[in-house]
């Protein structure tokens, strides 16, 4: 994996000043602001959060190709947007009631993908899932690759130097469960 | 029936069943459960796996036919085999892994070795057992019966009985009108499987499968994102008298029958479903072609398989406890059709079928339910009344209304001669 550090030296070696990178102390912001609209179960804010090429990924096997192994969520951006519609209503029965949910984001590195005004981040993630009596526990291993956009309206989030003055928005997350082969309990509320 | 294992004394079967209701007991008595995977999972046929998932010799797959853990192996001749996983010494599995390709399956435990079609391959210091032993007694024991139809495996751990086409009978036909719409005449399982679990009776998930009554309500949100998406609405076609059918054919097998109330129409623009179309004219001829294209169905083939064409996947149910079902769902491509048709089948699966799907959640929460409600012991009866007085006896089938309960009897028939067999 490509450090921010390295990236700065290898670009500082061309003579150009080094553009602004996406340190770890940001990108767990980030996370970290994610993960707390969720657990609030602010899905709409949470939307924002995302390009509008954005692709939401829970894969079913080893690889990252959903046409070529099952994947248990292959969402684009309006799929995304059905899902949040879904978890508004009463008549979704599996979450209704609604699961509450705590989680933890950890283990965070920024990792560069290569061209472009864009940030690989991993992360591990655990989630304690609460509903029916109930509480469990799931635990994954996240990628979610940040590309930087303009700032498209007031009030949408900290714009930030690393991301040209934008915002850094979801361009890919994919959660990849540690019990991914394993058969799997209810997974409708968003990991 | 015998008596429950755990020494209730329960009823006998013909009390727990009768012809437009079941026994809440059916799906609590944890006595009632063993005696099914006895009676039902191991004795009947049962769907163990599809020869394209173990295409070399070499190649392997895992899986349980009831509780007892098996095999399905290709071995070096191209001959497949459903062996039982358990080494003839100490009696280890043999074989961990889930699937991979081994020419010898060797146990970890003492080192003895069998290769793919069971025959004991080695044993370390034989001199040990002295010069009456005889290698050839002790291979991997073999399923007594194992047949295929159009690539599927079928096992019974019964010795004798009939033969795979007599039990399937009607289901046959169905099943290869689906495998029928590969152009190539096979279907191939390598897309990955959605693998979820629930905690209640796997006959919940069984009558479920083939319940049109249901989908209006338990999954009107996701009828009607889906219908937005779309763009459009309309009567859909679970419903009284949308001219669908549900379907009984012996057996326990039955089907949904979509008929002329909802046909598989691609876009006329779209070059994948075309190219497809042409291909399958090609090998069938337009009619059949048409046929098999249009027609939508959902096929159960009791106890443990399930069909929907429409959505190109196949489901195996496995029994855990008598409150806890894991369901594997695999997506299969049409060999020969475009891979385009099959990549959009392999995504939209995740739609409908994934533990974090739009659809097959909703009825997960209802079986919970089920099996919640099912603890009252002041009702003691689940219902399958519904269009008793309006079936009729077609061709083999018994054919009924899409909202009819006429697949769930049917089940419920073989669940109880299967059940009674053995009774002294």
């Amino acid at each position: 994996m490509e450090t921010p550090e390295a990236r700065s030296r290898a670009a500082g070696a061309g003579g150009a000043a080094p553009p602004p990178l996406l340190g770890r102390a940001e990108a767990e912001e980030f996370l970290y602001r994610e993960a707390r609209l969720l657990d609030e179960r602010r899905f709409e804010e949470w939307l924002g959060l995302w390009t509008g090429g954005g692709r939401y990924l829970v894969p079913g096997g080893a690889g990252d190709d959903p046409g070529e192994e099952a994947a248990i969520v292959d969402d684009d951006r309006a799929t995304l947007a059905d899902r949040i519609a879904r978890l508004r209503s009463p008549a979704a029965y599996a979450q209704s009631p609604p699961s509450r949910t705590v989680r933890v984001v950890s283990n965070v590195e920024v990792a560069a993908p290569g061209a472009g005004p864009s940030a690989d981040v991993h992360s591990s993630l655990v989630i304690f899932e609460s509903r029916l009596g109930q509480t469990r526990v799931v635990a994954a291993r996240c990628l979610h690759r940040l590309v930087a956009e303009a700032v498209p309206a007031e009030g949408a989030g900290p714009a930030s130097p690393a991301a040209g003055g934008g915002l850094w928005r979801i361009g890919l997350k994919r959660v990849r469960l540690v019990d991914w082969d394993r058969p799997q309990g209810n997974l409708t509320f968003l990991l | 029936m015998a008596r429950p294992a755990d020494g209730d004394p329960g009823p006998a079967s013909e009390v727990l069943v009768r012809e437009d209701r079941v026994h809440r007991r059916l799906y609590t008595d944890a006595g009632v459960f063993a005696l099914e995977l006895e009676r039902i999972f191991e004795r009947t046929w049962v769907f163990v796996g599809h020869e394209s998932e173990v295409p070399q010799p070499g190649d392997y797959r895992t899986t349980a036919i009831g509780r007892q853990p098996v095999i399905l192996s290709r071995h070096t001749d191209g001959s497949v085999h459903v062996l039982f996983n358990r080494c003839m010494h100490r009696g280890a599995v043999v074989c961990r892994a889930e699937r991979g390709n081994s020419t010898v399956f060797r146990c970890m435990y003492h080192g003895w070795m069998y290769d793919p079609s069971g025959e004991l391959v080695g044993v370390p210091f034989p001199g040990g057992y002295g010069d009456g032993f005889d290698p050839a007694e002790w291979g991997l024991r073999r399923v007594p019966r194992v047949e295929s139809r159009r690539g599927f495996v079928f096992a019974s751990l019964a010795p004798e009985g009939e033969g795979l086409a007599e039990h399937l009978g009607p289901a046959a036909r169905y099943l290869d009108l689906i495998v029928d719409a590969a152009p190539a005449g096979e279907v191939v399982v390598r897309a990955g499987v959605e693998r979820y679990a629930y905690a209640a009776n796997w006959k919940l998930q069984a009558e479920n499968l083939l319940d049109g009554y249901h989908p209006n309500f338990t999954h009107q949100v996701a009828f009607e994102i889906a219908e937005r998406r779309r763009g459009r609405s309309g009567r859909r076609a679970n419903s009284e008298g949308s001219g669908a059918t549900a379907r009984a054919f012996g057996r326990g097998h039955g089907a949904l029958h979509y008929g002329a109330a909802r046909r598989y129409a691609p876009d006329p623009g779209d070059p994948a479903a075309a190219a497809h179309r042409r291909a399958l004219e090609e090998r069938l001829g337009p009619e059949r072609a048409e046929e098999v294209l249009g027609t939508d169905i959902q096929l159960f083939v009791f106890p443990n398989l399930f069909f929907q064409n429409a959505r190109q996947h196949f489901r195996v149910l496995r029994p855990v406890a008598v409150d806890r079902t894991e369901v594997e769902a695999y997506p299969y491509a049409l060999s020969g059709a475009p891979d385009e048709v099959n990549r959009r089948q392999v995504r939209g699966l995740a739609w409908w079928a994934s533990s974090a799907a739009f659809g097959q959640p909703d009825d997960l929460e209802a079986f919970e339910r089920c099996q919640a409600g099912l603890q009252v012991t002041a009702a003691d009866w689940v219902l399958f009344a519904r269009g008793l007085h309006r079936e009729r006896q077609a061709a083999g089938e018994v054919v009924g209304d899409v909202t009819d309960e006429v697949p769930q009897r049917g089940m419920y028939r073989e669940w109880k001669r299967l059940m009674a067999d053995g009774d002294a």
